[in-house]
């Protein structure tokens, strides 16, 4: 059995506020995944370290961190894959810290309900109290149903340049997001959708860094919608 | 972290994100550096007509004399450096910018389609690749090109 | 302005560049010897000469038009993108534009006497 070495961030704003790295032995196994070194490590070793997950099958995106210095759902990444006897665990940047490898989602969150995730009909009665469904054609689907996949991790809002200093940016997941309505044949928000994002920081600050594409875990594709949605912000409002 | 640290880090290191990030890095760095050699050039241009003082039309001796002391002035390999590391930022800002503002309007890119593992998102597409390495290899030729106006070496 | 008007005007402005950009480097580089574009005056491509041509000093005033409020909105953008505080971005706001100002203003000095001379 191989040992790796886990040099976890430490920070506890109750007890000193000093941010740190602590470093702990763990044993592996084939297929272990980093979430299964750091349970091992809440478990066996070190109780007060704090780390959020749930699912453990990069369903729930709970359990997002910076993995050797990239944003990474713990319970997708094997440690074998890593090839590096060291592995730095630590919490994702862009997001406030709460404790150790716990972040503030608030913010992201925010930013996503501000783009209206939700399809707006004009007629709200046939919405709410409808026995009817709506048809969507298979084409149809093909336009968004790339971008419904995002699991709300924050690994692309962690690793986007523009979101690091810029607080006005609404982030790659929100606009995905926003381009992903935008795109639903059963929305019709249209050109209402898009009039707020030709504004300020929001949606024009982002620069194609293809950094949020390239580490999210469910082939979401942010930048492309991004581009995708600015085409029509620039073209249709 | 300061604000200001964070986004040197974050603009200026572009390692481990592919290379979308190294292109978004290249094109923010040569546009600054652009924009500084363009104040620079403004100012050593208005040499021509006699320097900032002059706002009527001088004798034209005394713009000749000015000129030919700016010129002498710039005669330094340190500039001509300058500008040959200028050749390249301007020919990839240029190009990469071509290429940025195709894909800005989703040219290039690939529809979206439904992910499948391994993912391989239809933003980092060949075409809009292509185009980066294509402006890479202008603006090297374009340092090439330079140097030999620059500093004779090639004798193209 | 609006962003979105901000942001087009940055690309129209980026192909103009492209096109005029390209007959500045084409008169000092390509059309005659550097040596002879950089003299001044005597030569077809002299420095007093492309001034005195009154369609390429017309492209080399649209050049610095462009040029400056291309580079100077890149520098609002990436400062903008530094900070975001309400006073701190009406203050970039205006430095960026007195400062475009005060380049177009003492380029198109250059060109205008330039080409009287």
């Amino acid at each position: 059995m191989q040992e790796v070495r886990f040099r976890v961030f430490r920070y506890d704003p109750d007890k000193d506020g000093r941010r740190s790295y602590q470093t702990y032995t763990v044993p592996t196994f084939k297929g272990m995944t980093v979430l299964q070194g750091l349970l091992h490590i809440k478990e066996k070793i070190d109780p007060t370290l704090s780390i959020r997950f749930s699912c453990r099958m990069a369903t729930c995106g709970s359990c997002g961190m910076m993995i050797n210095g990239l944003p990474r759902l713990a319970c997708y990444t094997l440690i074998e894959e890593l090839k590096t006897r060291t592995i730095t665990v630590e919490p994702l940047r862009n997001f406030p810290i709460i404790k150790d490898l716990v972040t503030d989602f608030e913010e992201f969150f925010t930013k996503h309900r501000w783009v209206k995730p939700y399809l707006i009909r004009l007629d709200t009665y046939e919405q709410e109290k409808s026995n009817v469904s709506y048809r969507q054609s298979d084409e149809e689907l093909e336009h968004y149903i790339q971008f419904a996949y995002c699991i709300k991790c924050g690994l692309c809002y962690a690793a986007c340049p523009v979101t690091a200093t810029d607080k006005e940016f609404l982030g790659p997941q929100a606009l995905a997001q926003a381009y992903r309505y935008y795109a639903d044949s059963r929305d019709e928000g249209g050109v209402d959708r898009l009039r707020p994002l030709a504004e300020g920081s929001r949606l024009l600050r982002c620069h194609f860094a293809g950094s949020c594409s390239k580490v999210c875990p469910k082939g979401v594709d942010p930048a492309l919608a991004i581009q995708l949605l600015r085409r029509e912000v620039l073209l249709r409002t | 972290m300061s604000r200001l640290s964070i986004a040197l880090k974050t603009w200026l290191i572009p390692v481990r994100y592919g290379l979308e990030r190294w292109s978004y890095t290249l094109q923010r760095v040569s546009g600054v550096a652009i924009i500084l050699f363009f104040v620079m050039h403004i100012a050593e241009t208005g040499n021509v007509v006699g320097g900032p003082t002059v706002w009527t039309i001088p004798p034209y001796e005394y713009a000749r004399q000015v000129w030919n002391e700016t010129k002498e002035f710039l005669a330094n390999p340190i500039f001509d450096i300058g500008l040959v590391l200028l050749a390249f930022m301007i020919f990839f800002h240029t190009f990469n910018g071509i290429r940025l503002t195709l894909v800005h309007f989703g040219v290039l890119l690939e529809k979206p389609k439904r992910p499948e593992y391994p993912y391989h998102p239809g933003s980092m597409s060949k075409a809009q690749r292509a185009l980066f390495w294509l402006s890479i290899v202008l603006a090297t030729a374009a340092i090439i090109y330079s140097l030999d106006v620059f500093f004779k070496v090639l004798q193209i | 302005m609006r962003e979105k008007t901000i942001h087009l005007l940055h690309y129209i402005t980026g192909i103009g560049i492209l096109v005029t950009g390209a007959i500045h480097l084409a008169t000092v580089f390509l059309l005659s010897p550097y040596e002879a574009s950089m003299s001044f005056d005597g030569h077809p491509f002299s420095v007093i000469s492309v001034y005195r041509n009154i369609l390429l000093a017309a492209s080399l005033q649209a050049l610095l038009i462009f040029v400056a409020f291309h580079g100077f909105n890149g520098v609002r953008t990436i400062l903008s993108e530094l900070y975001q505080g309400k006073t701190y971005l009406r203050i970039v706001n205006i430095a960026v534009t007195v400062a475009a100002l005060a380049v177009v203003i003492y380029g198109t000095r250059t060109i205008v006497i330039a080409h009287l001379l």
